[in-house]
């Protein structure tokens, strides 16, 4: 049972008053790999990737990283271990740069040092690094707008580029293709491949279930907090238990696609 | 050089130092701070006690100075990890007013009459005054520039404007906010604490009342008038707003008027500051470059 | 055990008034989120204007009034020329602006009235009131029925009246309310009338009760009403009431009996700081924790 998964998730409950956000969840996801966590508004998702990436502690349950326990510790800490995420409702730093943005996070590790943050950070090897990231997430002809004037769809590249200069080995992405066009969803789809190619694990968080259903390698759905299935795309497609949980909120058409 | 251009140029100097300090905790981490006199004030006091009831000289205490307000900081920035903007903004008001409190009603800190008696700075046994006091605040301010400066290159002080931008997803970075934002608050006060500690020499004379919320009012403005964020913004906002009341000299009876009024306008047309983003040094430098790509 | 119940009236008194300059910086508050401290200036303006037509005319209740539509006006000016352009910048710009305002009004008033004390010389139609050997002044009374029947307008205003009803909805998200039809501007304007012409009464109150009006009255309830209304909670209108009342109380009593060398003016910083330690949304306040 201790496996050496990336990440696991053992009986993990979160309550907020008398609700119970997350109830009973456990998971695991591995190296190279895509696992979409999906289910209806309201399910617990965003829960979950908060208690994963540090920002709320589990009423109860555990989680581990890579067969560390790291439930309850602070998010930098979490980050530094090597734990990337998005946000749901993009949160880039505005003052600064598109390149600052991603030099911002290449200093991960003197963050956590005891005299090493007073080193210069504003030399040509950490600015190639983090134009190489830019360019290989396509925002390369922007390195030098200030974040706050960049269109939403740069703004999702631009927070993926952030999590992959802490070269992250877990990338949690948060609705990251919510309000872009098509043309931009197939090619942000090709970026999140090309990531779990170099080996990275990708949990992914998805409302339109084309794209979950492309990307991932299995899902695991949740519904009123509980995990209601879990298995590789096909079988979820068909899985009476989702479609009842999606039809009960009226999103048939989603399921049927 | 004549003594009243003189000491308008000390203060301007030491109200420089201070203020870049304000401005690595307001302009750099965004913590708001309107208390920044309390600690201009514990610098203040910390060297007149230290040199009238021990004797120490400036350059002896200078160290003492540095360690007491840059403690008293750290705990002062003990609130801005759990309350933030308005709130912060009243606390620090609050700080302030009893710390002035203290000073004025503790017997040790002098009481309602405050410290007299304060020798002159002496350095290799010749004391310190006019000219030269000048110039040892101008070497003092240097040194606040160069930390001001460095601070916007070194990787503390990225953390510090990523907090300032956004503090939880500075965290998924991996910036601490408590480690950071306590750094700023520390190296922000000890800067006030040794311009406070200028100030007691220089004076030779200090009560409560110098380090009431007024003149923390007037140290934020200076930031918010030369520029919030940039290294040389606290220099043209000391300078500005310290050259002005001399200006209006002749006008003694409306120089408060017209200084709330300047302010007001400053404030009301360049928010950002005439060194800031969208203020109107940056925006004429950008219609002579019309390198717009790098600017924008 | 007279004197006490004495202290306690007058207490009570100046908690009231403070309540007064209070519920005007609360409500303002709770509508734009700005920290209003320009509105001591408003409350000085209130006082002089009171005491000018007062002089004039002879009528109070014409003072009052002329005091309370001036300072209606001064405080929409200043909303709409001052703070409505500031609002998208960091919550410090329109406190500076704030403060420079408070400042620019007490310079003004001492040019055009003069740096002394004027009184306020009154002939209430109130007689003083006497319980067993307690009396309670003309001026103490008046404090308590004008400050009670002020409470009970804004209770029945911002709780029964759908400009309250607006007035809630515009504090919650004032896009949404522009959306859903109601005039986001011209709620904020009333909001700016109502807490402005309830400083000008206030103004006049504390002219009256210490027979004192001068240009730098407001300076000190400026900063110490921003402690109230973190006590009572921000936005709390009924938290700022109780904080005000709780510390009027407490500031006089701390003064007639214990003996300790503390300015009675750090006494609301010293309540707010214990406040934030203990219970950060403030005594009746109710503010979500954002993630």
């Amino acid at each position: 049972m201790k496996n050496n998964s990336l990440l696991r998730l053992e009986n993990v409950s979160k309550q907020f008053g008398g609700l119970h956000a997350v109830e009973d969840v456990s998971f695991s996801l591995n190296k190279k790999e895509i696992l979409g966590l999906i289910g209806p508004n309201g399910a617990g998702k965003t829960t979950c990737f908060n208690m994963i990436s540090g920002a709320l502690k589990p009423t109860t349950g555990k989680i581990f990283f890579k067969g560390i326990r790291i439930d309850g510790l602070p998010i930098h800490k979490i980050a530094s271990m090597g734990i990337g995420r998005t946000f749901q409702i993009v949160r880039p730093f505005y003052s600064l740069t598109a390149l600052e943005n991603i030099q911002a996070a290449l200093g991960i590790e003197k963050y956590q040092s005891k005299f090493q943050f007073w080193q210069k950070w504003d030399n040509q090897n950490i600015k190639k690094m983090a134009l190489e990231i830019l360019e290989k997430v396509g925002l390369a002809d922007f390195a030098h707008y200030k974040a706050g004037l960049l269109p939403l769809g740069n703004l999702r590249r631009l927070e993926i580029a952030r999590a992959l200069a802490l070269k992250p080995e877990l990338l949690l992405l948060d609705e990251s293709f919510s309000g872009l066009r098509q043309e931009e969803i197939n090619k942000l789809s090709e970026l999140i491949l090309q990531i779990k190619e170099s080996g990275v694990g990708i949990l992914l968080i998805e409302h339109n279930m084309r794209v979950a259903m492309g990307l991932s390698d299995r899902m695991v759905v949740l519904d009123h907090g509980k995990l209601i299935a879990s298995g590789p795309p096909e079988k979820i497609k068909n899985d009476p238990h989702v479609i009842e949980a999606y039809l009960g909120k009226g999103e048939k058409k989603y399921v049927a696609s | 050089m004549d003594s009243y251009i003189i000491t308008i140029g000390i203060f301007i100097a030491i109200n420089s130092i201070v203020v870049s300090g304000l401005n690595i905790i307001v302009g750099y981490a965004g913590q708001i701070s309107l208390g920044h006199a309390a600690f201009f004030g514990i610098g203040a006091y910390t060297a007149a006690i230290l040199a009238t009831k021990a004797g120490l000289s400036f350059w002896l205490s200078l160290p003492v100075v540095i360690v007491i307000t840059g403690t008293i900081g750290l705990l002062m920035g003990l609130p801005s990890l759990r309350v933030r903007e308005d709130f912060l903004a009243i606390t620090t008001i609050g700080i302030n007013f009893i710390v002035e409190a203290f000073f004025m009603y503790v017997p040790f800190f002098g009481g309602a009459l405050g410290i007299g008696g304060i020798p002159r700075i002496e350095f290799f046994g010749t004391p310190l005054h006019g000219f030269a006091f000048l110039v040892l605040c101008l070497v003092f301010l240097v040194i606040a520039l160069f930390i001001s400066w460095w601070f916007t290159k070194a990787w503390c002080g990225l953390a510090c404007f990523t907090l300032r931008d956004d503090e939880v997803a500075a965290s998924t970075i991996g910036v601490s906010p408590v480690k950071f934002k306590l750094l700023a608050f520390v190296i922000g006060t000890a800067m006030a604490g040794i311009g406070g500690a200028l100030y007691a020499h220089y004076m030779r004379f200090i009560s409560a009342s110098d380090f009431g919320f007024p003149v923390s009012v007037m140290m934020l403005s200076m930031l918010v008038v030369g520029g919030m964020g940039t290294v040389w913004g606290p220099i043209l906002g000391a300078a500005i707003l310290g050259i002005l009341p001399e200006v209006f000299r002749p006008l003694i009876d409306y120089r408060m008027l017209l200084y709330a009024t300047l302010l007001l306008l400053v404030i009301r047309l360049q928010p950002g500051g005439i060194l800031g983003d969208n203020g109107f040094v940056k925006s004429r430098l950008k219609a002579f470059s019309r390198g717009g790509k790098n600017e924008k | 055990m007279d004197l006490f119940i004495e202290q306690l009236m007058n207490g009570l008194a100046i908690g009231a008034i403070y309540a007064l300059i209070t519920s005007g910086l609360s409500l303002i508050y709770g509508i734009l989120r700005i920290l209003h401290v320009a509105h001591a200036g408003i409350y000085t303006i209130g006082a002089y204007v009171g005491l000018g037509v007062y002089s004039m005319t002879g009528n109070l209740l014409f003072a009052i009034l002329a005091s309370m539509a001036v300072c209606s006006i001064l405080g929409i000016l200043v909303e709409r020329i001052v703070y409505s352009p500031l609002l998208k910048f960091p919550p410090y710009v329109p406190l500076i602006a704030s403060i420079a305002l408070l400042l620019g009004i007490e310079e003004v008033m001492r040019l055009i009235a003069g740096p002394q004390i004027h009184g306020f010389p009154v002939s209430l139609p109130l007689a003083t009131i006497r319980v067993g050997n307690i009396s309670l002044s003309s001026a103490l009374v008046m404090v308590y029925i004008v400050s009670i029947v002020i409470f009970f307008v804004l209770w029945i205003i911002t709780s029964k009246t759908d400009l309250g009803l607006a007035m809630r909805a515009v504090s919650q998200d004032m896009s949404i309310a522009s959306a859903m039809g109601i005039n986001s501007r011209q709620i904020v304007s009333l909001t700016f009338a109502i807490g402005s012409s309830i400083a000008a009464i206030a103004g006049i109150l504390v002219g009256i009760y210490f027979n004192q009006v001068y240009p730098t009255m407001g300076a000190v309830p400026a900063y110490k009403t921003l402690a109230l209304i973190v006590v009572g909670g921000l936005g709390s209108v009924p938290g700022a009431i109780l904080a005000s009342l709780l510390l009027g109380i407490a500031e006089t009593l701390l003064i007639g009996y214990a003996n300790i060398p503390f300015p009675r003016d750090a006494l609301a910083f010293v309540a707010m700081i214990l406040v934030l330690m203990i219970r950060p949304e403030g005594l009746l306040g109710n503010i979500k924790k954002k993630i």
